[in-house]
């Protein structure tokens, strides 16, 4: 239906963003958190709209912005993720000496960036979104001005940004060059009426999805992100974790799904993914073992994750793609929640070696911690085990065996680095003295509610697998 | 009213999760109020259930409850649900009325204990399993209380785990009980492949059709059975009844006694369709109950440990219940179970008593003439002595005789004259225990006599509410001599337990048979008189006389150090030389070399993370052409 309700959430989100800009001017520095209550403030409203227009298939700019179902529950989860990143930002951002208004007007335009992508089935207008996402990414990286990581990060990120953008840019001109569209349903049309793709097209496709690889961190587009994880203020690693990878993949459930369906060439695509799917999730996981900073060792799981939802991708089964990001995004904003608990002004800590009995000094932070990486590793009852096995399982039904076989064993390995920790959390005597701040509600509320979530998703998991349903089967290939 | 039910089990299981969250930082008095509330709590809620049972047709039997479904993998299908018929009826109000009895109990005994929280919310976590137990209403989630049950009788034997023998005890039933548990988890799986639910009402339903032959019934009956003969004690597997004494004594009452040790007679009388399809099966539950209930009867004779004598005692009266089942009267064989919780929990809880005035001594060897100190404990054990013997107008007498009456008149009489002579046992080695107890010399240790008190009134009411029921409870189950329509007990199990296929004798032979074992109980008793009181030598003479004998039953016919000999020796030999040669070698060796693999890739991939923005550019643009070579070629 061509409504104008299509753009309320898009709005509300960029309103919010001018309006903590514009307060920013005038508010003094030590204030700065009433701009995180603003911020969240529309945030719920734009989740408000969202949930409103679930079911009506709102869409607008000639069909450019389209919110079926599928657009709107990646919407809902990117906006759960930004208001706990706020939550776990509010005290960070004035222990860590950062404190700025921006911080917050850039999440809401993130954000914003980010809804356009999954809400359209265009791929300049994703490209579009892209760049307001990565524009913003890129300057909250950095923001952290005073700090040599901080500013090294945004450098490469950016740097790095830029080159992939330039590969998908180029994708897209190929694309259009075949088909004279750049709508992925046309696209898609198009190359059902010839009889094989053409060199054009493989090149246009191999290069939109670099482009997006990009994006979602697998190898080998990956290398940027244990640098840029460590270097950016870690709710914004946070961030980075779940929202990019989230928009990746849904784009690609969107130019995939119907490109599966063209019988000739897909196979191709699709052993391509495969390779790409084995080697994440080896190299991911191998990586991660060697790493003693907890920053980095999220980052190179958050690359295994990846290759673990690329699963889902070649299994064409997007139900379970999008319970593993609900599971996903609980159990790694946790996790980093409770490395942001473990800091004090002007000092964070990141080496395994301060978590040395932090689960007897800190015992709800060491506990929430400890199921945050037990759900990582997929054990149950969390919801990271059942996560993992409905990915797996459907890629089983699939045929997907050996990949199944790599995926298993990859997380295997896994298990190694996420258990050192609560090794050294709860049997290892500390080294030296690890003193935190402890007042933070905010936090605390935010580790509670991803607890709350990990632990919902892995034993009660019925109300979101039928959200998921009628979400999945509204998707619109426009 | 009626679909309240379902929260009976919920109450001591929300309040054992308070104890373990907060049990260390509550004051004594307030965890056992809640304790004991909890389970108050969930026996008004089991009366009420009851009440509304009785006022709804039959054909509404039995009522459930679907709270989730629980696992679902395949055609595999098991809810979290709950249901309600008059047997769980029974069952739990005897649970819970019991049970709180024997917390409010607790509370004295316990009351110096420093581990006070644990023991309350082991107990009441106890509770909400037994009653899961209970009330599932499929074989998967009673099995779940079933593990339940088992893993809180684990610890709480072991619950003064500092002392050697206790961890020890708990650690020996807990494995014994796993051989039972192996059977009955082949069981549930065999009744699974051949009626393709779990569920009760599907079960039984299979069974009324005839889709089950009665070969396979029964191996699945015969299945569920060794479950059975682990949880209630049975011959083979009973060798870790007498060793879970070392818990504290109201543990023994409410498991080892009332409650835990009947799960599996109230297992076989929920399956009795099962059961009276196999008449194999049948006949051997029921002569495995007689030759134990006969031969726990006869260790029980030599026992000076007041509470191994009581342990014995459970084993034998657990084997007349399997013979009311075995013989098709399994409402004979609830019924007993149901005086049984009464009488028993009373001789445990009154030992208890004992124990606590004499500072914990158990050698009745060194006890005799307490019946003076002692004015309110003597006369409930009395009471609880008497009713276990079969003396008439108690209820252990009315239960036992219908038992022994349906196994006379199914012509099951070699069961039969078994649980005869049981009852001249039984009768004999309670009234030892009572002699040897309250009368004659005083053996006592002088620093023992120095602290010797009455219990505090908080352990003597409970006693005397059950010895109450130990005299009455009996009544709402009279044999058919006193009339037909007094069975009020059998007929109120009618819908659960069909009750067409038991034979009846006529009116004087039934008679007949009560006066025999009315006979036979006293002679038990004035035997006990003679041996202990009149003439206090006449064991010395016989142990004389008998030496042999004499060894074989205080030694228990030596089956512990059989056991050991023949299974538990081999089967550590066998791991040890698995573990050398196994486990260290292949497993082991296995896995470092694979955690080294490993290791040595992260390594050589990580050489590639160079910090350097024009690698990084150089390993994309690599990708980049990998990947489009690929594509294009």
């Amino acid at each position: 239906m061509n409504s104008l309700n299509a753009m309320f959430p898009l709005l509300t989100l960029i309103v919010g963003a001018l309006l903590v800009l514009i307060l920013e001017v005038s508010i003094k520095r030590e204030n700065k958190t009433y701009l995180a209550f603003i911020s969240i403030i529309f945030l719920m409203i734009c989740g408000f709209f969202c949930v409103q227009s679930w079911g009506k298939d709102f869409s607008y700019f000639n069909n450019h912005l389209y919110l079926d179902n599928f657009a709107l529950f990646f919407s809902i989860v990117l906006i759960i993720t930004t208001i706990l990143v706020t939550l776990i930002s509010m005290k960070y951002l004035s222990l860590q000496n950062t404190n700025v208004g921006e911080y917050y007007a850039l999440l809401l335009l993130a954000l914003s960036g980010m809804l356009i992508m999954v809400s359209s089935s265009d791929l300049i207008v994703i490209f579009l979104g892209l760049e307001v996402l990565s524009m913003s990414s890129y300057t909250l990286a950095g923001l952290k001005r005073d700090d040599q990581k901080s500013s090294e990060a945004a450098l490469k990120y950016f740097l790095l940004g830029s080159f992939a953008s330039a590969f998908l840019v180029y994708g897209l001109a190929l694309l259009y060059g075949v088909s004279n569209s750049t709508s992925i349903a046309v696209i898609i049309d198009h190359f059902k009426t010839e009889s094989s793709l053409s060199f054009m097209a493989f090149a246009g496709l191999g290069l939109v999805i670099v482009g997006f690889g990009f994006k979602i961190a697998v190898v080998p587009f990956h290398m940027w992100t244990p640098d840029v994880y460590q270097g950016a203020p870690t709710p914004i690693t946070a961030f980075f974790s779940i929202g990019p990878k989230a928009v990746g993949f849904a784009v690609l459930v969107r130019l995939l799904y119907p490109f599966w369906h063209v019988a000739y060439d897909s196979e191709v695509i699709f052993s391509l993914l495969w390779i790409i799917s084995a080697l994440t999730m080896i190299i991911g996981n191998l990586i991660a073992l060697r790493q003693t900073n907890i920053k980095r060792m999220l980052a190179y799981s958050s690359i295994a994750h990846a290759g673990y939802l690329m699963v889902a991708i070649l299994s064409q089964d997007t139900s379970s793609l999008m319970f593993y990001f609900v599971v996903y995004l609980f159990m790694n904003i946790g996790a980093f929640a409770a490395v942001i608990a473990l800091g004090k002004k002007d000092k964070e800590y990141l080496e395994l070696d301060d978590y040395a009995g932090i689960g007897f000094k800190y015992p709800w932070i060491g506990a929430t911690f400890a199921v945050f990486l037990f759900s990582l590793a997929g054990f149950p009852p969390t919801g990271g085990f059942l996560a993992k096995f409905y990915v797996f399982s459907a890629a089983v039904r699939e045929g997907l065996v050996s990949l199944v076989i790599i995926g298993v064993l990859a997380s295997l390995v896994s298990v190694y680095y996420y258990l050192r920790i609560i090794v050294y959390m709860y049997m290892r005597e500390p080294t030296h003295e690890v003193d935190i701040n402890l007042e933070n509600p905010a936090l605390f509320l935010v580790l509670f509610l991803c607890l709350y979530g990990v632990l919902q998703l892995g034993i009660f998991p019925g109300n979101i697998l039928l959200i998921i349903k009628q979400a999945v089967s509204s998707i619109a290939f426009l | 009213m009626t679909d309240i039910f379902w929260i009976i089990p919920l109450i001591p299981g929300l309040s054992s999760l308070i104890l373990v969250i907060f049990g260390t930082k509550l004051p004594k008095k307030y965890i056992s109020i809640q304790a004991c509330a909890a389970v108050f709590a969930s026996f008004v809620v089991s009366v009420i259930s009851f009440i509304g049972l009785k006022q709804i047709p039959h054909e509404a039997y039995p009522l459930i409850k679907n709270l989730y479904p629980w696992i679902q993998s395949g055609d595999f299908k098991a809810a979290l649900s709950f249901q309600f018929d008059p047997l769980t009826a029974v069952m739990a109000l005897v649970v819970t009325g019991v049970g709180f009895i024997i917390h409010v109990y607790s509370i004295g005994y316990m009351a110096k204990d420093k581990s006070y929280a644990r023991f309350f919310q082991n107990m009441n976590l106890f509770t909400f399993s037994m009653l899961i137990l209970v009330m599932g209403s499929n074989l998967v989630l009673m099995f779940v209380g079933w593990e339940g049950v088992g893993l809180c009788s684990y610890l709480l034997i072991g619950f003064w785990f500092e002392k050697h023998s206790a961890a020890n005890a708990g650690k020996k039933a807990f494995i014994v009980n796993r051989i039972g548990d192996a059977g009955f988890i082949l069981g549930i799986l065999f009744i699974f492949i051949y009626v393709g639910s779990v569920e009760f009402r599907a079960i039984n339903e299979a069974i009324g059709g005839g889709h089950i032959t009665q070969s396979i019934a029964t191996l699945i009956a015969l299945l569920l059975f060794v479950g059975a003969v682990g949880k209630s004690a049975q011959i083979p597997l009973y060798v870790w009844l007498p060793d879970a004494m070392e818990g504290p004594t109201p543990v023994s009452a409410l498991i080892h006694a009332a409650t835990m040790v009947t799960a599996g007679v109230y297992m076989v009388a929920r399956m009795n369709l099962l059961y009276t399809l196999s008449g194999t099966a049948a006949n051997i539950v029921a002569l495995v109950g007689a030759i134990t209930a006969f031969y726990a009867a006869t260790m029980a004779l030599t026992q000076n440990d007041i509470k191994r004598v009581l342990a014995y005692s459970t084993i034998s009266q657990l084997g007349y219940m399997f013979i009311g089942c075995g013989v098709g009267a399994y409402a004979a064989g609830i019924f007993h179970l149901y005086t049984h919780a009464f009488f028993k929990s009373l001789l445990f809880l009154s030992a208890g008593s004992v124990m606590h005035a004499l500072s914990g001594e158990l050698n009745m060897q060194k006890m005799g003439g307490l019946k003076k100190y002692l004015p309110r404990t003597f006369p409930v054990f009395l009471i609880g002595a008497i009713a276990i013997s079969g003396v008439p107008f108690l209820s252990g007498f009315f239960s036992k005789d219908a038992i022994l009456t349906s196994a006379f008149a199914n012509g099951n009489y070699l069961v039969w004259a078994l649980g005869i002579a049981t009852v001249v046992l039984t009768a004999f080695y309670m009234f030892r225990l009572i002699f040897l107890t309250f009368f004659g010399q005083e053996r006592l240790d002088p620093e023992v006599k120095k602290h010797l008190h009455e219990s505090p009134p908080v352990m003597t009411i409970p006693l005397q509410i059950l010895a109450f029921f130990s005299i009455v409870a009996g009544y709402v189950g009279l044999p058919l001599v006193f009339g037909k329509k007094l069975n009020l007990f059998g007929h109120f199990l009618e819908p659960v337990i069909k009750v067409s296929h038991e034979a009846h004798l006529n009116l004087s032979t039934e008679c007949l048979l009560i006066l025999f074992s009315v006979a036979v109980a006293l002679f038990g008793i004035y035997l006990a008189y003679i041996f202990y009181i009149k003439k206090p030598q006449t064991p010395h003479n016989l142990v004389a006389k008998f030496p042999t004998l004499y060894k074989l039953l205080y030694n228990k016919y030596y089956v512990d150090e059989i056991y050991n000999a023949t299974i538990v020796q081999p089967m550590i030999k066998g791991s040890e030389f698995v573990y050398d040669n196994f486990d260290l070698k292949v497993i082991d060796g296995t896995l470092n070399g694979s955690a080294k693999t490993t290791g040595f890739f992260g390594k050589f991939f990580s050489y590639f993370q160079t910090g350097l923005i024009k690698d990084y550019a150089l390993i994309f643009l690599l990708g980049v052409i990998l990947l489009l070579g690929y594509l294009l070629f």
